[in-house]
């Protein structure tokens, strides 16, 4: 099963270097909806998210010749998506502002989350979009994407701590919000 | 370091992709952004690509116009050089020459609908500067006819500043329009 699906995965991708449009609408329902999600989380409005998610596999579908072998098609959309994210919150203005925070770092006393044993999916997506973008990206990036925070350092071009710092400064502000 | 909102997105990561929007009509829209990417490549020319190249021709016909204006002359040119009169008095020319020409540029840019009256009074200053120029030919070191053709290019310039204002204000309008619905 598996290997059948990675090779009709391999397919796609082979056919959608040659330009076949279907095989490109193929991969495009195989992973919009995740990517869709990504955007959403990030940017926090959903016409922004559209617009990154087109461009974005405008993006993909254009460059397509450009992906090795080595990498898989779903990390490779995923990276053009949260790069173009991005570059979308950095021509805001917002995200190189609120990165360059000061690291006053709130205690973050893990022994307090006891209140928060019953996360809630809805309520946790929705302090999401209620703390500033810097913290959110890196929160993002970190609690969804499955980057770690030497990563995320490399992606923003910050320090592994610093990422590290964004963090704990995303929690605690998630923590306030839900708290509320 | 225990970190339970972690942990409880990993157990429960599928559950908060919870977003959705239409993807068959975002589709469509990356379908015809693909094909116009395409187009693009096969001319090889974008429409930025183009303005630039546009600019560039149009400098360059600017600088060939004036040299030759500069250089063409001869002694039994009938034509007035300024240059030939007074080199003060060319460099003058080619300065407000060119301010006036970049307003021009600007308002022909801005799409506005400008007085048609203003383009007359123009045309008018620019015959009175031909004339004040033909008078150059007989009365060379006359510094009247020098402030007169300076002063002609002051009022132009005066003119052409004045409509750029006002279309500016009219966009400064319209923008605040816009927000105010």
């Amino acid at each position: 099963m598996q290997s059948g699906e990675q090779s009709i995965h391999k397919y796609l991708i082979q056919r959608s270097k040659l330009g076949d449009r279907d095989a490109q609408n193929e991969l495009y329902k195989l992973y919009v909806d995740a990517m869709y999600n990504i955007c959403r989380r990030m940017m926090g409005d959903a016409e922004e998210a559209k617009d990154i998610l087109q461009d974005s596999f405008i993006d993909a579908f254009t460059k397509i010749d450009k992906l090795k072998n080595d990498i898989t098609f779903s990390a490779w959309i995923k990276r053009i998506v949260v790069n173009n994210c991005i570059n979308a919150l950095k021509k805001k203005k917002l995200l190189t502002s609120s990165i360059e925070d000061s690291f006053d770092v709130p205690d973050v006393n893990e022994a307090n989350d006891h209140e928060l044993d019953n996360y809630e999916i809805k309520r946790v997506l929705g302090a999401i979009d209620k703390i500033s973008e810097g913290c959110k990206v890196v929160l993002n990036l970190y609690l969804f994407e499955g980057y770690d925070h030497k990563e995320i350092g490399q992606i923003l071009n910050i320090s592994e701590s610093a990422s590290k710092a964004q963090y704990s400064k995303a929690k605690a502000k998630i923590r306030k919000v839900l708290n509320n | 370091m225990k970190d339970k909102l972690k942990d409880f997105v990993t157990e429960n990561r599928m559950d908060f992709d919870i977003y959705k929007e239409d993807y068959g009509a975002l589709w469509d829209k990356i379908e015809s952004g693909l094909d116009t990417n395409k187009k693009r490549r096969r001319f090889g020319l974008s429409t930025t690509y183009f303005k630039v190249a546009a600019s560039v021709v149009l400098v360059l016909c600017i600088g060939f116009l004036y040299l030759k204006l500069k250089y063409s002359s001869t002694g039994f040119d009938q034509e007035v050089r300024l240059e030939q009169i007074s080199s003060e008095l060319a460099e003058a020319d080619l300065y407000y020459g060119s301010l006036i020409n970049e307003k021009i540029q600007l308002i022909q840019a801005s799409k506005e609908d400008i007085d048609p009256d203003i383009f007359n009074d123009l045309n008018l200053l620019d015959e009175a500067y031909n004339e004040l120029k033909e008078d150059l030919k007989d009365n060379a070191d006359n510094e009247e006819v020098v402030s007169a053709m300076i002063q002609n290019y002051r009022i132009k310039l005066k003119l052409l500043e004045t409509i750029l204002e006002e279309i500016k204000e009219n966009e400064e309008e319209k923008k605040n329009e816009q927000i105010n619905i």
